[in-house]
């Protein structure tokens, strides 16, 4: 039977002030987002992933190894994936 | 200007578009543009945590001309002149946290970084281990006139003779300077950063002694 956390999610991803809209898998990583949000806003450099901060509409700053299912995201909802510029992003 | 205006224009009015997409984002984060005339924006940054009103401390204009070929031009200003600020009279030299690493085989142990590094009439701020507190507004004294913003995706930054070593090409592929991205680092480490009534209490006590000096002589 199929759960919520089997369904895809459709996020908008702020990449460095471009938004970008994404699905994501539920059972994924937050992480993996990383790459498509950059493949999708154009980013060239992909080289240091690491670097790559995900923060809610709040500015807190979302655990990357944490599952997307585990944040209770809304269909649509925005998040913004920054270039740290330090340990708050 | 070197490059085709067209292009830049082009560029520029395209991250206005997104900026408009989302404003009230950025009303919210009180990162406000105020006007537009190529190349240059003028944005006035509200604190927007302060008690018991918002507040607004500081603006920048942004000069981006030859954008993206150069980053953004930063220069702080006050917000209803566009005076620019000497580096004494910006309200907040926007701290951030950067983490260190151990540097030796697993286990090491962190550098320990007691306080800021002192900057001419700044107060020192404690440290954590670990953890380095940096100032990203940085100059010479409290007069300088051209106080710049040392970040990765500023002109001024990869201006400065200190940092040739890491010019603005190995960046600008990451989107570094794109002027949105400067703007938030601006708010988070700045306005937004502002929180204390105190902070403001202090302000407002240090302009009342000021004028109280200027009333004497």
């Amino acid at each position: 039977m199929a759960t919520n956390a089997d369904k895809d999610v459709h996020l908008k991803i702020v990449v460095n002030g471009k938004p970008v809209p994404l699905k994501a898998d539920p059972n994924d990583q937050l992480g993996e987002l990383v790459e498509p949000a950059l493949d999708k806003a154009k980013v060239a450099d992909k080289s240091n992933l690491d670097k790559w901060i995900f923060t809610n509409a709040a500015g807190k700053v979302l655990e990357k190894t944490a599952l997307i299912a585990s944040f209770g995201f809304q269909q649509n909802e925005e998040l913004s994936l920054s270039m740290g510029a330090g340990v708050v992003g | 200007m070197y490059t085709d205006p067209l292009v830049v224009r082009r560029k520029v009015e395209r991250e206005i578009g997104w900026y408009n997409e989302r404003i009230d984002h950025y009303r919210a984060r009180g990162i406000w543009l105020l006007g537009y005339t190529f190349p240059e924006l003028l944005v006035a940054f509200v604190a927007p945590r302060t008690r018991p009103h918002p507040m607004v401390p500081m603006g920048i204009v942004l000069n981006l001309s030859n954008y993206d070929v150069e980053p953004p031009s930063v220069t702080l200003v006050n917000p209803l002149t566009r005076a620019p600020l000497k580096f004494g009279e910006v309200p907040n030299s926007l701290v951030r946290l950067r983490a260190l690493q151990a540097l030796g085989p697993p286990g090491t142990e962190l550098p320990q970084v007691q306080y800021l590094p002192a900057t001419p009439g700044k107060e020192q701020i404690p440290g954590v281990p670990g953890v380095l507190p940096e100032r990203l507004v940085q100059g010479w004294s409290e007069e300088d006139p051209k106080p710049f913003i040392c970040l990765q995706g500023v002109r001024e930054y990869h201006d400065n003779p200190g940092h040739s070593g890491d010019p603005w090409w190995l960046h600008r592929s990451q989107g570094a300077g794109r002027f949105l991205r400067v703007l938030e680092v601006i708010a988070k480490y700045g306005s937004e950063a502002m929180t204390e009534q105190l902070q403001v209490q202090q302000q407002f006590r240090v302009q009342v002694l000021s004028q109280i000096a200027v009333d004497v002589q």
